[in-house]
């Protein structure tokens, strides 16, 4: 399992990048950690005329915060993400969700970027980024630059519409507000291997005890990940003590799935669509056992 | 005697498309700098263009951690990654944390526990628990899952592992148990 | 000097071996990732072999064109079975019974394949790059036939032939009986009937397969070095193949990264390259991927299994009949029968069933050729055997630990000839000296089976689905038909013992170690060994059946104990003296002269040689070849505790217990980690592994991501292991062997325990699941309209 032949090349700017993949034929691709790329490319499933190492160029391994988020660039590494401080104080979900993607010897070399790039089916961090409205800082040919929210890039059934030949400089995640509860959960076959359905939740509570705001974003049930909007438009206003509120909650964020469930090797669409719901009710859970219980220095792991 | 690289470089000469970018990376101390094939894996380079063979290669899909090193301080595939990646790196295998002879504390532990039976996992093994050593990974902590969880033993059941992965972390020696959350 | 004269010699204060959890001094050398394995050993020159493999899996191939590959940079050759002149290109099977026919394995596909993975040309180039390259360049024209995949519908009239000729896909049948065959459903109270399913596993060691050969001695004689079991078989199939005498061919085996049986085969890639070598006149080497390994490296276990049994009220089982089908994939693999023989032979295990009616058939399909695992069809036998009890429990009312022993067989039973029911020749089965009955117990005692119960009412409190599954089963260990062994007292004053046994992880080195100190009663220090070389050891049977200790071991000591009697004869003539005037004593010899002299074995070979007035230090051998006509049985209890979250279909396995008699255990650290290991691989191949076809035949699991293994979370929370030394007659030190026990007890246990954390539903088929989440949850969904009535408490 050895790749075929391709030319490597070392990005000097991200204006380089893109100027090198502006001119080269269409199986050209960028290379960041590539955990992902490295393996599809030994097992001749994919081929490329070029790499472009994008690791290198300034200002990628940049993050930066505002008191709106947190901005992550392309070079940044997952394992770093994972244990950082203003991450895990700002976007605690995203924390969570890094540890588990894929193993730490793995995380050690991609990108958080990345992972938003490849938005392989059942991806932790584009399910995040929906959740936090990310929006992606893409660069084109020429100059151009965009900002592409992560619910429009993922707004297609499978791969994103992200403009061909373009790089991600940076992402930017909203900062989870002061009394702004969260939950990740996963539903996978052992540690270490993919995410079967993930799920990422957040709920804002009025004084009432009520729910004034939900996201509630689900991964690997369609190959695409999605917001669950009809689900969180209906938990406005319900109280959180009714135990059944967030099974109930979940079945119908399953069910308004864009697209068809998903079924490959190692599980159907059926199983999928059962493991969705318990994985967006334990987010759900999890995200009210946290509301209210943030303040700006807790912990942002359990 | 022709060596396993030397075919790339007739390739690349006789202008068939072969690609190759000059490399510096320091390996076990030592730098090295050289020339390779821009497709080269790094997990290839430090076997066969170095010699360095205790990493092993058993799925070049980074599932498995059988071909585990510590790049930059960290723990990572060498299958996953170009050797063209590693400019500038510092990059440690199993025979840079080798004492000079005999076995070092951890690889005594995993002797003790008779954590190996094949043993052609143990190199990737020894790898990561080297950087959980150095993190001070308490053997209580739920990362202790999570870093096993990047390797596949096929001989022994892991229960022999864990038991020496706890006490390398620290725990007691009386510590019998699987230590799982 | 006389065996009686042995006898009389006694040791004192000399260090035991036997039972001592003595560590492994080849750990050191592996924890500093020196272990030379295949991969590792340098090959200077050596040009590396990338095999194109067909990617249909039933095709007439119309024509191979080379051109655009032999053009690609880097070439050496592109190498069809044309260019090979092979004398015999069939790969045995020593599992052909009378009446069997002829569905060998070709070592390289002509005008037809039959699966995807068969090779079909090799490419020769200066590295693995390149040769890859060039292999995508090979261009195969296919006619495609209708592939066969369902080994249930391979067998209708009108199912595509794999070989024509044949005029039929079922190619091996054996009947096994036991008493009264004719048995009757009136001879009971109750029939059960069950249909069984087997999914197809594989054994994924996590070394891959590969093969290094070059000419040696001026080009007259061939070095092979290969990743397999079975040096010696090995060597005799490539001199076939290629038409060379055995004396031309040296094949070593260095240290193997696992093989679990499916380096207990011979490949087509084994006799492949040293052909190659021998055409080009240079070293080449084959390194197989794991994308390779997961399409040609064999097959295991897939069966169907229809089994009825009579039982009386009192719950015990009158007779069994079997009917079961294997899917053998597109050929017969090495002992590619064995396993469906298993089943038959096996499946009453400790149980008495005195009458049995089995008719076990291997039906071709276009997959993988199958072959042995961990087992070798043992593990199927049991969930049989285990299955029927607890439906009989159910049915009967009975307790599931009291069914089973009723049936137990009582150890003044013992030994029992089980009938009909061998390998190979249909040889009778003869089971040992056991104590099934008290195994039973320890497994009982050890898993807390009386309280089982509560716990599951407390589980099923918090949300939990709770299940217990019992399982015990009979392995046959220490196979023969024969083994050998070479010693040296080397002129250094060390012993080298020249083994049949290849570490394929066991521990075989420090094993066998412990064995010819503890005969010789020298240290473990001054004993070493090496084995894998044709040239050492010429004529030896092998690595499998969990055999290593129990047959290569009890030879290598026999060895030993022969070395002794040549040293003492040497020293006897040396001295003129009576042959009862020397004597073995305390690791050396004792002179029984006036001064009682005593020579530790390290000075003999400087002694004798003063004595003989020779210049250089003696070095003495001694062979032994120990006749096996009987194997040996392991046998264990298995008892699992699982945990199924009816949310997400996810089993956990709080507590696991195993009760477990091999005999005279030689390293208990090392029996440990075999049942371990064992179990938890026959953990993961029933909770998640699975190899899939699709209906084309085209392999969907063709990488380690795709095909779960079980990882450090899946091990037991709790695992108690419990040892029994019964001693058996059948081996001359008491030993059985250990090794694939773990995996024939956990299959069924775990199979009891799932079923029985799901009671209240219906689980559908039963067999070897896998009893993933996606099973799981299926299962839950068909809640039982009446679920019956609580078990019986103990």
């Amino acid at each position: 399992m050895k790749p075929a032949r391709f030319k490597y090349v070392r990005a000097e700017t991200a204006d380089h990048a893109v100027d090198i993949l502006s001119r080269a034929d269409s199986s050209a691709k960028i290379l960041a950690g590539g955990q992902s790329l490295i393996p599809a490319l030994s097992a001749r499933t994919i081929t490329a005329s070029l790499l472009l190492d994008i690791m290198r160029c300034p200002g990628l391994d940049e993050l930066s915060e505002t008191p709106q988020g947190i901005t992550i660039s392309a070079a940044c590494r997952q394992s770093r993400i994972e244990l950082n401080p203003a991450v895990q104080r700002a976007i605690p979900l995203l924390s969570e969700a890094l540890s588990w993607v894929a193993m730490p010897q793995v995380r050690s070399r991609g990108t958080v970027v990345g992972c938003l790039a490849q938005a392989n089916a059942g991806g932790e961090v584009p399910v995040v980024s929906l959740a936090l409205d990310a929006e992606l800082n893409i660069l084109s040919h020429g100059g151009v630059r965009q900002r592409m929210p992560a619910r429009e890039a993922y707004a297609v059934e499978s791969g994103t519409r992200l403009p061909p030949r373009s790089l991600i400089l940076s992402a930017s995640f909203r900062a989870l507000a002061g009394a702004e509860g969260w939950g990740f959960s996963e539903v996978q076959l052992r540690p270490g291997h993919f995410a079967l359905v993930c799920s990422a939740a957040t709920l804002l509570l009025g004084e009432d005890g009520r729910i004034r705001a939900a996201r509630i974003a689900i991964g690997g049930l369609t190959a695409s990940p999605y917001r669950a909007e009809r689900t969180e438009k209906a938990l406005i206003g319900e109280a959180v003590n009714r135990d059944s509120l967030f099974r109930e909650a979940a079945q119908v964020a399953s069910q308004e799935r864009p697209w068809p469930a998903r079924t490959d090797l190692h599980a159907t669409g059926a199983f999928r669509s059962k493991a969705a719901v318990t994985a967006v009710a334990r987010a759900l859970t999890d995200a009210r056992g946290r509301c209210s219980t943030r303040t700006g220095a807790t912990d942002g792991q359990t | 005697m022709a060596k396993p690289e030397s075919g790339f470089q007739e390739a690349a000469r006789d202008g068939s498309g072969e690609s190759l970018t000059s490399l510096r990376v320091t390996v076990n101390g030592k730098q090295v700098q050289t020339v390779v094939p821009d497709r080269l894996l790094l997990s290839d380079f430090l076997r066969d263009h170095l010699g360095l063979t205790a990493l092993k290669v058993a799925c070049e899909e980074g599932a498995c951690g059988a071909c585990t090193i510590v790049m930059d301080g960290d723990p990572a595939r060498a299958c996953t990654l170009l050797a063209v990646q590693a400019e500038g790196a510092e990059i440690l295998t199993l025979e840079g944390i080798n004492l000079p002879q005999g076995l070092n504390h951890v690889q005594q532990l995993f002797q003790q526990s008779h954590a190996l039976q094949c043993g052609y996992c143990t190199p990737g093994w020894l790898m990561t628990v080297y950087c959980m050593v150095e993190r001070s990974i308490h053997p209580d902590s739920k990362q202790v899952g999570q870093y096993l969880s990047g390797h596949i033993c096929r001989c022994t059941g892991y229960r022999n592992i864990w038991t020496a992965v706890r006490r390398a972390l620290g725990a007691p020696n009386s510590d019998h148990s699987s230590g799982k959350p | 000097m006389t065996d009686r004269t042995l006898e009389k010699t006694r040791r004192t204060g000399v260090r035991r071996y036997m039972g001592e959890a003595i560590l492994r001094a080849e750990d050191e050398e592996l924890l500093r990732g020196r272990g030379g394995f295949l991969p590792d050993l340098p090959a200077p020159g050596a040009a590396e072999i990338c095999v194109v493999r067909s990617t249909e899996p039933h095709a007439l191939v119309r024509e191979i064109r080379k051109q655009r590959a032999l053009a690609s940079p880097g070439v050496i050759a592109v190498l069809t079975a044309d260019d090979l002149n092979l004398s015999d290109d069939a790969l045995p099977c020593l599992d052909m019974i009378p009446g069997t026919l002829d569905a060998r394995q070709r070592v390289i596909a002509r005008d037809r394949v039959r699966f995807v993975g068969q090779p079909l040309a090799l490419v020769v180039a200066a590295n693995r790059y390149l040769a890859e390259d060039a292999a995508a360049l090979v261009e195969v024209d296919y006619e495609p036939l209708p592939p066969v995949t369902d080994h249930m519908a391979a067998m209708n009239p009108g199912a595509t032939l794999l070989y024509p000729d044949l005029g039929t896909n079922i190619v091996y049948q054996v009947t096994q009986r036991d008493g009264n065959a004719e048995f009757a459903p009136g001879d009971g109270d109750l029939v059960v009937r069950k249909r069984f399913e087997f999914h197809r596993q594989v054994a994924i060691p996590l070394e891959t397969r590969g093969v290094i050969a070059k000419p040696i001695d001026n080009g007259e004689r061939l070095h092979v070095e290969s990743c397999t079991q079975l040096p010696q078989v090995l060597r005799n199939v490539i001199a076939g193949a290629l038409g060379m005498e055995p004396q031309r061919i040296r094949v070593t085996a260095p240290r193997l990264g696992g093989g679990f049986g499916c380096k207990e085969m011979v490949y087509p890639e084994e006799v492949l390259v040293p052909a190659v070598a021998r055409k080009l006149r240079r070293p080449v080497r084959w390194l197989e991927d794991r994308r390779e390994h997961f399409a040609s490296a064999t097959h295991a276990r897939e069966e169907t299994v229809d089994a009825e049994a009579v039982v009386t009220g009192d719950g015990v089982f009158v007779g069994l009949r079997l009917a079961g089908w294997a899917n053998i994939g597109a050929a017969f693999g090495l002992v590619g029968n064995t396993p469906i023989t298993a089943m038959g032979a096996m499946v009453r295990g400790p149980y008495c069933v005195p009458n049995l009616d089995a008719h076990m058939f291997s039906v071709v399909t276009n997959k993988t050729p199958l072959n042995v695992l961990r087992g070798a069809g043992a593990p199927q036998a049991a969930v049989v055997m285990e299955r029927l009890l607890d439906e009989a429990a159910l049915r009967l009312g009975i307790d599931r630990a009291e069914i089973r022993r009723r049936n137990l067989i009582q150890p003044h039973e013992l030994p029992l000839d089980r009938g009909a029911t061998g390998f190979a020749n249909a040889y009778h089965i003869i089971y040992d000296e056991a104590d099934y009955p008290r195994c039973l117990e320890a497994g009982l005692k050890l898993a807390e089976y009386e309280t089982f119960e509560d716990e599951r009412r407390l589980a099923a409190a918090s949300g939990k689905l709770l299940g217990l599954g019992i399982s015990m089963y009979v392995e046959i260990t220490g196979v023969g038909p024969y083994e050998t062994a070479r010693i040296a007292l080397q002129p250094d004053g060390t012993v080298l013992l020249y083994s049949s046994i290849m570490p394929v992880g066991q521990g075989s080195e420090t094993t066998q170690r412990q064995l010819v100190a503890e005969e010789l009663g020298v240290p473990i220090e001054q004993v070493l060994i090496r084995q894998g070389d044709t040239d050492e050891v010429p004529d030896a049977v092998g690595t499998f059946a969990s055999r290593g200790a129990a047959s290569g071991g009890a030879t290598a000591r026999i060895a030993a104990r022969t070395l002794i009697k040549e040293i003492l004869a040497n020293f006897a003539s040396a001295l003129r003296c009576e042959a009862s005037a020397v004597s073995w004593e305390g690791g050396g010899v004792v002179i029984a002269t006036s001064a009682e002299e005593f020579i530790p074995m390290a000075e003999i070979p400087g002694r004798l040689a003063s004595l003989r007035q020779e210049a250089e230090p003696l070095r003495i051998e001694a062979e032994s070849r120990l006749e096996i006509p009987k194997p040996s049985y392991s046998y264990a209890t298995h008892i699992a505790v699982v945990e199924i979250d009816p949310q997400t279909g996810a089993i956990q396995i709080p507590r696991y217990a195993v009760a477990h008699d091999c005999g005279r255990i030689v390293n208990p650290l090392l029996v440990e980690g075999q049942i371990v290991g064992g179990t938890v691989q026959g953990i993961g191949e029933v909770l998640r592994e699975n190899v899939v076809y699709d209906s084309a035949g085209r392999l969907q699991t063709r990488a380690m991501m795709d095909y779960v293994l079980p990882g450090a979370s899946d091990a037991p929370s709790e695992f108690r292991l419990f040892h029994m030394e019964t001693p058996t007659s059948f081996n001359p030190y008491g030993m059985r062997g250990v090794g694939e026990g773990g995996t024939i007890g956990a299959q069924a246990a775990m199979a009891n325990a799932v079923a029985d954390a799901l009671r209240d539903y219906d689980i559908g088929v039963d067999g070897s699941g896998p009893f993933n989440p996606a099973w799981v949850l299926e299962a839950l969904s068909r809640p039982l309209s009446s679920a019956p009535a609580a078990k019986s408490g103990p």
